[in-house]
This record gives C-alpha cells, sequence and structure tokens, in this order.
C-alpha cells in the first residue's frame, strides 16, 4: 500500500471489493442472519415454553402446598375435635359408671338388707315353729298320753303366741 | 510533464492490487464460512464458540436497529452483521500467524467499497420504505436545509471509509514503523503488545462501522412510530 504513491485515490480494486462485499452481503442477508434469527426466536419461544412450564409447576406447586396446608389444618382441627369428643365422653362416662354403680350398690345394700331381715324373720319364725313343738312334745311327755292335744296346743300358744303359719314364714 | 501524470493516474485507476483483492475475497470466504457454519448449528442446543459470537451480534443489531420500522429491521440488522463481521474478519487478517496477507481495510479501496455499498443499501431501503415523494420530502424539508441535508449525505460514505482506512493504515504503519525503528530482539514486545492491540482496535473500528450504518439508516427511515408503509421490504440487499 505504501509502494503506491496515491494511496488515497481508488482503483479498479475498489470494484473487485464492491463485488465481493455485495455478494457477502446478499448471502449474509438472505440465507445467514434470518436463518440465525429465527433459529434465536424459535430457542427463544422455547425456553418461554420451558419457562411458563416451570412457572406453571411452581404455581401448582404452591397449590398443593396451599392444599396440604389446608388439609393439615383440617386434620388438626377435626383432630382436636375428635380429642375433644373423647374427652367429653371419658367424662361422661366415668360420671355415668359412678351414677350407675352408686345405682348399683345402692339396689344391691338394699337387696342384701331386705335379704338379712328376711332370713331373721324366717329363723325367728323357723325358731317359734321348733319351740312351740318341742313345748307341745314337752307337755304330752309332761301330762302324758290322756292329755288332750287341743288344750296342750292352746296351752302352749298361750305362752308362746299363736303358731306362725308356714306360708306367711316362707 | 501533465501527460505524464495524466498517463500515472489512469494506470493507477485501472490497477489492480492483487494482494489486497486476494486478502478481500480471502476475509469474504471466511465470513462466508462462519457465517454458514454458524448457520447449521441446532436450534434447541445452546449455541457455543463462533455460533454465540454471530448470535451475539445479529441480538445486538437487532436492538440497534429496533428503532425503524418493522418491515425494513431486517435488511438493517442483516447489513450491521454483515459489516460487522466482513470489517473486523478484514482488520484481522493480517494478525492471523504466518498469514501473508494485509489487512484488506487498511486499503482505501476496500474502506470505500464498503461505505458506498452500505450508504448504498441505506439510501435504497429509504427509496423502496418511503417513496419518492417521502424520501425526497425527507431532504427538502425545510429547503434551505436541502444543500446541507445533501453534502451530509456525500460525505457520510467519506467518513465511513477514510476512518477505517485511518486506523487500519496507522495501524500497519506502526508495525512497520515498530520494525523499522526498534532493533530485532527489542521489537519483539512492542511488536507483540501492539498486535494485541491491534486486535482491539479491529474490533471496536468494525462495531463503529457497523453502528454507524445502522445510525444511518435511522436517520433516514421512518421510526416505527411514524411508519406508514404497508408492504414489507425484503431483507436481502
Amino acid at each position: 500500500m505504501l509502494d503506491n504513491p496515491n494511496f488515497l485515490v481508488p482503483d479498479a480494486t475498489f470494484l473487485i471489493e464492491m463485488l465481493a462485499f455485495v455478494a457477502v452481503l446478499v448471502v449474509m442477508s438472505r440465507y445467514v442472519v434470518p436463518r440465525i434469527r429465527d433459529r434465536m426466536s424459535e430457542r427463544q419461544r422455547c425456553i418461554d415454553q420451558a419457562l411458563a412450564g416451570v412457572r406453571d409447576a411452581d404455581r401448582r406447586r404452591h397449590e398443593a402446598d396451599s392444599t396440604a396446608a389446608a388439609i393439615r389444618a383440617e386434620a388438626r382441627r377435626e383432630a382436636a375435635q375428635i380429642t375433644e369428643q373423647a374427652r367429653s365422653m371419658r367424662d361422661h362416662l366415668i360420671a355415668e359408671g359412678r351414677r350407675t354403680g352408686l345405682e348399683e350398690y345402692r339396689w344391691l345394700a338394699g337387696r342384701a338388707e331386705r335379704d338379712v331381715q328376711r332370713r331373721t324373720e324366717l329363723g325367728r319364725d323357723q325358731a317359734r315353729r321348733n319351740a312351740r313343738t318341742a313345748a307341745i312334745a314337752a307337755a304330752r311327755a309332761y301330762v302324758g298320753p290322756a292329755a288332750d292335744p287341743a288344750q296342750i296346743a292352746a296351752l302352749v300358744d298361750e305362752h308362746l303366741g299363736p303358731p306362725v303359719p308356714k306360708s306367711q314364714a316362707a | 510533464m501533465n501527460e505524464v501524470s495524466d498517463t500515472a493516474l489512469a494506470s493507477t485507476a485501472t490497477a489492480i492490487q492483487a494482494d489486497i483483492a486476494i486478502a478481500t475475497l480471502v476475509a469474504a470466504a471466511i465470513v462466508l464460512a462462519l457465517g454458514l457454519l454458524s448457520r447449521r448449528h441446532r436450534t434447541t442446543a445452546a449455541p457455543t464458540g463462533i455460533t454465540l459470537l454471530w448470535e451475539m451480534s445479529v441480538e445486538a443489531a437487532d436492538r440497534a436497529a429496533g428503532s425503524v420500522s418493522a418491515n425494513v429491521r431486517g435488511r438493517v440488522s442483516g447489513t450491521a452483521v454483515t459489516l460487522f463481521w466482513f470489517v473486523a474478519v478484514s482488520n484481522w487478517l493480517h494478525l492471523i500467524p504466518g498469514s501473508p496477507l494485509p489487512a484488506p481495510t487498511s486499503d482505501i479501496n476496500l474502506t470505500l467499497a464498503l461505505a458506498v455499498t452500505a450508504m448504498g443499501v441505506v439510501h435504497l431501503t429509504a427509496l423502496q420504505s418511503r417513496g419518492w415523494r417521502g424520501y425526497l420530502r425527507h431532504y427538502l424539508s425545510p429547503w434551505w436545509l436541502a444543500p446541507v441535508k445533501i453534502l451530509e449525505e456525500l460525505v457520510k460514505p467519506l467518513t465511513l471509509a477514510l476512518r477505517l482506512f485511518g486506523m487500519m493504515f496507522a495501524s500497519a504503519l506502526m508495525v512497520v514503523l515498530i520494525g523499522a525503528i526498534l532493533p530485532a530482539p527489542v521489537a519483539v514486545v512492542p511488536h507483540v503488545l501492539w498486535t494485541l492491540f491491534d486486535v482491539f482496535i479491529g474490533a471496536i473500528q468494525a462495531f463503529i462501522f457497523a453502528l454507524l450504518t445502522v445510525l444511518y439508516f435511522q436517520a433516514v427511515l421512518p421510526s416505527e412510530a411514524t411508519a406508514t408503509s404497508p408492504t414489507p421490504v425484503p431483507s436481502h440487499a
């Protein structure tokens, strides 16, 4: 280039270089740059889709987290409710058991008392009957065979009271 | 004397600098190869290496051309991307180890060819986008500024070409001066440093050339908000 004294004056090389550049410009503008731009747009679309998918997955995860939190809260609430019901039922059962036990105890105590009273009466009646029989037998033995059974019985009844009927005693 | 000068000028005008022409064709082949290589990349795969650089340049050009109307944006960014890579590869061509080729941008022919072509595409696109009336109205309103605007349009390719040529010519001159002034063992370090700086300068100049072209597009094309042309302009030049 320094060999040319007029290096600021273009020569015929200018035409060759212009043609070369125009050829490159046509090929680049028609076949290369649009293809690269389309590819970038396509990749951007893919990235946007992937990002949308990620955002959607994130949104669904948040929803699932919210649902899980709601379910946990509901479960806790139900568990607390069940615990409270169980505690209430336990208290009720304890109170009911106490009441039933007390009633049963009273009933059993009354029944035992009545039984003791009845057995006491039975024993006393039986003792009275035995005493009368023994008294009649002793009176017969003392008076002899000629004694009137009716008079003996009346005598015994006079001292020991009238005989207790067996059915009444039972 | 004048006859000799005229003959010398005529012979200069018809001369072809073989090394510059070959370097330009090699740069064109490299740009085409790189572009077609990056074109083959699969859509779904992450871009790497040269494909990533191409995609970055296309994205940057699209962003820079964002204010022009959508129907010509493809052509604007396509031209800017092509200019950037062509100028960058031309600037770096002489830096390839063992390369016998000079940087073709250190010659006025290539820089002028690039600038004239770029401005030609700018005005062709403006004509297609605005129509003849709109194109002329752009320069004639107000009418008294028309000479300045026309002069500005004539100067634009010259400034584009001379800026790039001046930088790359000075860069080549520096390499020659470093070799001429300093003894060989001492010249290695400045030469390496200057070569690294040259890589940087080459990229910056390519970026400036492409960016200015986009700005020239924006100056003559209707913006996105005021676009009225219903027919899209094809993206190829």
